[in-house]
């Protein structure tokens, strides 16, 4: 186990050195590059840009190298640990993350703990109680939240609270805390305004995941194994969380790799609608402009996540189910 | 036997399937006895509803399906418990699901959960029935008395049970039952799991042991192995064993009394030998002449001509008439048979035999 553990650590620097470069790629695919949004931008502020100093800029940025020379120098600067520069933001990428992480990781981490805390057990009642009252309810509920676009419902919760306090935006913290170090009282102040975009983000996930707990246990209350443990004469409800409850339990465990993505690129859509400076709608604006060192940054943070969490949910998924043994 | 009462009592039996389609009248007033002691063979095709007659009488039936009708009298001392009416969860039904009556299942396979340990998915059952009653003795009598139960005695009951739990698995003929306990179910092959099955069937000394199909996903050796161990195990503990196949030979092997089963009647009940050497039923006269013979001259294998009904559209009088040679026009096709007694221990539902054999 330790073995296959480490040699899939392994495997993952030729995975990332192959997703770099293509993402790096992509990037740069549509016409254009940094510099003619930058100019695009300046025009529409009514500032004319001569062609000397666009040649500069273009020096300046390195956006005339070769691909490979930008993606050497770029490459470079991640094995050495920095992420580069935002051009848009001109501020350093690893400055920007620094400050935003963990914007993205509390609301992501937030509206997972929601989407389970919730959907778990909706979906079992709705499973045990198959076509009650209940269970008709929760799913009209589950295909609203599914149904109804996660903007609509960050849109309209705005609303609710600018009806209420006359605030316009959420944020992330209360105005008297911006620029604070990190105390006790930020952070308490901090989940206060958090919780709301997390709720919202969690919506569609757990109208999603209601669905599947229902279905996993549907399925797995009718299969022989429930029968025997039936048959043994074992109170239901005990018998309910050691057998069916356990192997519904394990899609959810894949399901986990998804987690760690989304850590950073997460819940773009309620970051941009309630103001919630998160990496997210950074990364949104780097590809827009094309400013490729933060994107293939960002995208390169968001491909490590991504292999580590599958990594994580197999080696759980090893841990509760033992038939998977990994050699 | 006939003097002994009957252990088990099923009465105008009815179980209903309900499905978007409509619906099936798997079981349509089933009626046998269980004697103590014996070997009962419930035989018949597949879809006749055997299995449906086991899950009834453990009171597991699937959702979707119902008792309508009828009784299922199951004698505890001087009391008879209908388990028909019994609530499938309540607390008088699980004190018997797997004390009083046990079932093997058809595939170990899927019928062990394969999160578990083996001796997890035995012993929880030991726990659940045996801690605590002093009257766990049995036959065989066990070889320790249980432990209080309570947290605090945590470590001496999970000993206790581990210790029941590999005394039964090496009953069954495991080879080191000790280290079976930490198995998981996908570690044993297919014999090795249904000697698991039947460890956890036998392991809190059931008066009555149902086993559905037992054999059917078993190759041939492991089979007559597994037949076998069934006779030795029903001799040494002293349990009814309803024995439910689709296979002739093991009822003949296994039984000592038959019920032949048609579309979830009883087509013919006798005695093994009778049914074998005088089968009444036109039924059961196929069935046996569908069966290759080892010994003999070769002959031409007769199969049951026609196909059986669907359970969506029965036939109307005997279900059995669209394919009987021996239909009688306007009666055979307009109401069905009860059982008639033709001999002590044997009767048969056909109107061949009705009006004292007037056929």
């Amino acid at each position: 186990m330790l073995a296959y553990i480490l040699k899939r650590l392994f495997l993952i620097i030729p995975v990332l050195l192959v997703v770099s470069l293509l993402s790096f790629m992509i990037i740069q695919l549509p016409p254009g590059d940094f510099v003619d949004a930058y100019i695009r931008g300046e025009r529409g502020r009514g500032r004319t840009i001569s062609s000397e100093e666009e040649a500069s800029l273009r020096v300046r940025f390195g956006v005339n190298d070769p691909f490979l020379v930008q993606y050497g120098r770029w490459i470079a600067g991640i094995v050495r640990g920095d992420l580069g520069v935002s051009l848009a933001l001109k501020e350093s990428v690893s400055k920007i993350v620094a400050e935003r992480l963990p914007l993205s990781a509390l609301i992501s981490l937030l509206s997972f703990l929601l989407v389970n805390l919730i959907a778990i057990p909706i979906g079992m009642l709705s499973a045990t109680r198959q076509y009650s009252v209940a269970d008709y309810f929760f799913s009209i509920l589950g295909f609203l939240g599914m149904g109804v676009p996660q903007f609509i419902f960050a849109v309209v919760m705005l609303w609710g609270i600018y009806s209420f306090t006359g605030q316009a935006s959420v944020g992330a913290t209360s105005p008297e805390f911006v620029g604070q170090p990190m105390s006790m009282a930020k952070f308490l102040d901090l989940i206060s305004h958090l919780w709301l975009p997390a709720l919202i983000a969690a919506a569609t996930g757990t109208a999603g995941t209601i669905r599947i707990m229902r279905a996993n246990l549907l399925d797995e209350m009718e299969k022989p194994y429930v029968i025997v443990a039936r048959a043994k004469g074992l109170p239901r409800r005990k018998l309910l969380y050691k057998y069916p409850f356990r192997m519904a339990l394990n899609p959810f465990v894949v399901g986990l790799a998804g987690v760690f993505p989304g850590l950073v690129s997460g819940e773009l859509m309620v970051s941009i609608t309630l103001g919630i400076p998160t990496l997210a709608p950074v990364l949104l604006q780097a590809l827009e402009m094309q400013d490729v060192e933060t994107a293939g940054s960002l995208v390169f943070i968001i491909s490590t996540l991504s292999v580590v969490g599958i990594l994580v949910s197999d080696i759980l998924l090893a841990i509760v189910d033992p038939r998977i043994r990994y050699e | 036997m006939d003097t002994l009462a009957p252990l088990l009592q099923v009465q105008g039996l009815k179980v209903h399937f309900t499905s978007k389609e409509g619906t099936v009248k798997a079981i349509d007033g089933l009626s046998f006895e269980v004697y103590p002691e014996e070997v009962l063979g419930i035989v018949g095709e597949s879809g006749c509803g055997k299995s449906v007659t086991a899950l009834s009488i453990l009171n597991v039936l699937s959702r979707n399906a119902r008792i309508v009708d009828g009784t299922i009298l199951f004698r505890r001392g001087a009391e008879m418990i209908d388990i028909a009416r019994l609530d499938p969860d309540g607390e008088a039904m699980r004190a018997i699901q797997g004390k009083e009556i046990a079932m093997i299942f058809q595939e170990p396979m899927t019928a062990f959960s394969p999160l578990h340990t083996i001796g997890d998915q035995i012993g929880e059952m030991i726990e659940l029935h045996l801690l605590g009653t002093p009257s766990a003795g049995g036959t065989p009598p066990r070889a320790a008395p249980p432990p209080k139960p309570g947290l605090l005695n945590r470590p001496a009951v999970r000993r206790w049970v581990d210790d029941q739990t590999s005394a039964i698995l090496g009953k069954v003929g495991m080879p080191n039952p000790k280290e079976i306990l930490h198995a998981y179910p996908h570690n044993l092959s297919g014999g090795m799991r249904q000697r698991a099955m039947i460890a956890m069937g036998l392991s809190c000394n059931p008066r009555i042991l149902i086993a559905d199909e037992p054999t059917t996903a078993l190759d041939v050796t492991l089979q007559a192995q597994v037949l076998r161990l069934m006779k030795q195990m029903q001799a040494d503990y002293h349990m009814a064993i309803i024995f439910i196949t689709h296979d002739l030979g093991v009822i003949a092997e296994m039984a000592d009394r038959v019920v032949v089963m048609y579309l979830g009647r009883v087509a013919e009940t006798a005695a093994v030998d009778d049914l074998f050497h005088q089968p009444r039923h036109p039924y059961t006269q196929a069935l046996i002449r569908s069966v290759p013979k080892t010994s003999g001259p070769l002959e031409k294998l007769i199969p049951i001509e026609g196909t059986v009904p669907s359970p969506m559209d029965m036939p109307p009088g005997c279900k059995f008439h669209t394919r009987c040679p021996q239909a009688i026009p306007g009666r055979c096709d307009v109401r069905e048979p009860e059982l008639i007694p033709v001999a002590a221990g044997h009767a048969v539902a056909c109107w061949l035999y009705a009006d004292g054999g007037a056929a």
